[in-house]
């Protein structure tokens, strides 16, 4: 064992391959696969975020105690032969399939990481939902908390319940496969017409423009709900043993015909089954965590997980749980699973000693890389980019908040990249959350995605309940909170019509800040507190110096079906393909209309498959 | 490079002798529980594994260690400890098959396997 205990955790052949590495109980570094090599929830083995961590830790191979790997794979493999067994004769495909999927990568994986090393390491393995679990817990703010997670799959469980004090971690109960929460919600994205394990963000979006009229049908039909939460489905309505689609020919007869074709008009059918799975899911979460509460004892609740990403749902345990402190993992999903299995090998394998920390040991989940002034004039040097300089951080923060309160949309890069799926400010598209016309005109001009989808507001930690019916801190975007309804205009969505005009709701105000209030009046909250990102936190100052409003609109920094800029030539790119109009590179500004007319080929929207 | 359908026969030989076959006899009836028991009073179960310990961690080894494969299938509480070496059989295959890929990695196996298919 080194005496620098640097662990590496790595997480692939899932979704959203990552690697992380803590030093001395530190976690110094962690990013996903997709930063670096360009493609949404690369699953592949994650050669560069690896070389990132090293870098980062400034260690090289031989100063790693040991990696740790996320997943059981033996356990995987059983799990394919049981379903393949079950639905037998027919799963001959999906056997294959599986099976060539769980072997995969993994039989390299000794070797790939000796590539990237240059030498073996001791490599462990920790079980899906432990990492998971591990990930949720260790870099909380808790000293003891209960641990749920909830996903699609792991080697067997796609849920867990867990308690963890100080440095352990125990499972208690868990839900196996067939029987998933994260399956039921992908199956209706599947029918809904959005892509699997990219589009459930889009279905927890499109929600509020419908009604749960068949949350009814889908608990007497597709689910059980017992009253602690634990659930079963109804495996007549789903084919994804098979291996062939989500749902089978009885899921479309009940809600009345096939799935809705991708990109094509989304229907009055489809907004209320939004609704109606958003309502379910959010009911049996509700139930799960109170099971949990009393399982545990605890009054601190950790998720993590793809479904603990499902920020509605968090908002509501907040609201109606039984739990005084929440925290969900960041990076929730498969990414977060390298963090996870890493501090689990520390914490529990090594026995390492846990120190909580007041604001969670995650670093604000500011984990990337940092680019240096030098590295970023050199790329605006080479690409001849006309640009201005502000080295100080509050003369610069003025000149931005000026841009904003005139309207202008801003990509800002600055600091480390975030850890997880959400931008919070360090790759983000940031905008004037007063404008009418911002929603509209970020998902159509800049972003290329759908019209109704909603924007997420940041807003000063000590200003969110002047503008938020929410007394807590939300630093990493992951609840949902309603605005406050002193706010709120006399709006009132339509929900009986059928041919909605989206973009005329979206352009209808709904409060004052209407670029970041959703049609049912709801937002995705990211708080700044100045010890997480002084610099964001100066800039919503200067901005609400001028306007009066604490408030900015924050996506994240790409396009539809682009994994999020790491580097200053990723941004550049994304910003002369968008209307963005002023991009900020650390001290170095960029106006657009100050720059050379360039290439208006728009032929490299087919580089990034659609989500 | 050249499309070897060993390994993808013999993991179809492999479903249809060792796993259907078997089955039409003894279909395992804790595989799977594919509708819901209404009567139950919880689906949850006890947590398969609560806690790992650093012996457990370390235990593991990836598939290429062909030699511990099956220790570990039957350790980690798989059922299909009979057929360890027809699986080991098709993982020696698959792995032969990957070190005549172009380089060699991981990275290009899955769509190599998934070519042979």
């Amino acid at each position: 064992m080194t005496s620098q205990r640097n662990i590496l955790g790595v997480s692939a052949f899932y979704h959203d391959s990552a690697a992380a590495i803590l030093s001395r109980g530190e976690i110094v570094a962690a990013a996903q696969e997709e930063r670096f090599s360009r493609k949404k929830h690369d699953p592949r083995f994650p050669k560069h975020a690896i070389s990132y961590c090293m870098e980062e830790a400034f260690i090289e191979a031989e100063d790693l105690a040991l990696v740790a790997f996320y997943d059981n794979t033996p356990l995987t493999i059983d799990r394919i032969i049981r379903n393949s067994t079950t639905v037998s004769p027919q799963g001959e495909e999906c056997f294959s399939n599986a099976l060539k999927s769980a072997l995969g990568g993994k039989l390299h994986l000794r070797e790939s990481l000796k590539n990237v090393l240059g030498q073996d390491r001791p490599l462990w393995f920790v079980d899906h939902h432990i990492s998971h679990s591990a990930s949720a817990f260790f870099p909380s703010p808790f000293e003891e908390a209960a641990v749920v997670t909830a996903d699609g799959v792991g080697e067997h469980a796609t849920l867990s319940i867990g308690y963890g004090s100080g440095n352990t971690l125990d499972l208690i109960s868990e839900i196996n496969y067939p029987h998933s929460l994260g399956l039921l919600y992908s199956a209706f994205t599947f029918y809904c017409g959005f892509k699997v394990n990219s589009g459930e963000y889009k279905l927890m979006g499109l929600a509020p423009y419908g009604k749960p009229i068949y949350a009814d049908l889908i608990e007497r039909h597709l689910i059980d709900i017992k009253e602690d939460g634990s659930f079963a489905l109804n495996m007549a309505y789903f084919d994804f043993p098979l291996g062939q689609s989500m749902i089978s020919e009885k899921f479309c007869d009940l809600f009345g015909g096939p799935a809705r074709e991708r990109e094509s008009v989304i229907s009055r059918r489809e907004m209320d089954l939004a609704a109606s799975v958003q309502a379910v899911t959010e009911k049996i979460m509700l139930l799960i965590t109170n099971h949990a509460r009393k399982l545990t004892g605890s009054k601190n609740l950790c998720m993590a997980g793809g479904v603990a990403l499902n920020c509605v749902a968090t908002g509501k345990i907040w609201n109606f749980g039984d739990f005084d402190q929440i925290w969900v993992q960041p990076a929730a999903g498969d990414a977060g699973g390298a963090l996870g299995a890493a501090l689990y090998a520390d914490h529990v394998g090594l026995g390492s000693k846990r120190t909580v920390q007041a604001r969670g040991s995650q670093n604000a989940s500011y984990l990337g890389r940092r680019y240096s002034p030098g590295s970023i004039q050199a790329v605006l040097d080479r690409e001849k980019v006309v640009y201005a300089q502000a080295d100080n951080v509050e003369a610069r923060n003025r000149l931005i908040a000026k841009a904003l309160a005139d309207g202008l949309i801003v990509g800002h890069f600055s600091g480390r990249m975030e850890f997880g799926p959400r931008a919070l400010g360090a790759r983000s598209i940031i905008g004037d959350p007063r404008s009418v016309e911002m929603q509209s005109k970020m998902n159509l001009s800049i972003k290329f995605r759908e019209s109704f989808r909603p924007f997420a507001p940041i807003i000063k930690y000590d200003r969110v309940s002047d503008y938020f019916d929410f007394q807590h801190e939300s630093p990493y975007m992951l609840v949902v909170a309603p605005v406050n309804e002193a706010r709120r205009t006399d709006f009132e969505l339509n929900l009986n019509e059928d041919n909605m005009d989206m973009i005329k709701i979206v352009n209808h105000p709904r409060s004052d800040i209407p670029a970041v209030t959703h049609v049912d009046f709801s937002a995705r909250l990211q708080t700044v507190h100045p010890e997480d990102n002084p610099e964001l936190y100066g800039l919503l100052n200067e901005f609400e110096n001028l306007t009066g409003v604490p408030v900015l609109v924050n996506t994240s920094f790409n396009v539809r079906g682009e994994p999020i800029v790491e580097s200053p030539a990723d941004a550049l790119r994304c910003f002369f393909r968008t209307e963005m109009d002023l991009l900020i590179l650390e001290n170095f500004l960029i106006f657009k209309d100050k720059q050379a007319a360039r290439d208006t080929d728009m032929s490299w929207k087919g580089e990034f498959e659609l989500d | 490079m050249s499309l070897n359908l060993t390994s993808a026969a013999m993991i179809r030989a492999f479903f249809r002798e060792e796993i259907c076959k078997p089955l039409v006899k003894n279909r395992p009836q804790d595989a799977l529980n594919f509708a819901p028991d209404k009567t139950a009073d919880t689906y949850y179960v006890p947590a398969r594994r609560p806690r790992m310990s650093r012996a457990d961690m370390e235990a593991m080894v990836d598939l290429s260690e062909l030699d511990q494969l099956g220790k570990l299938w039957e350790q980690s509480g798989c059922r299909f400890s009979g057929e360890i070496d027809t699986l080991k059989a098709i993982t020696q295959a698959l792995l032969d098959e990957s070190r005549d890929s172009d380089d060699g990695t991981s990275d290009s196996l899955s769509e190599y396997v998934y070519q042979m298919w």
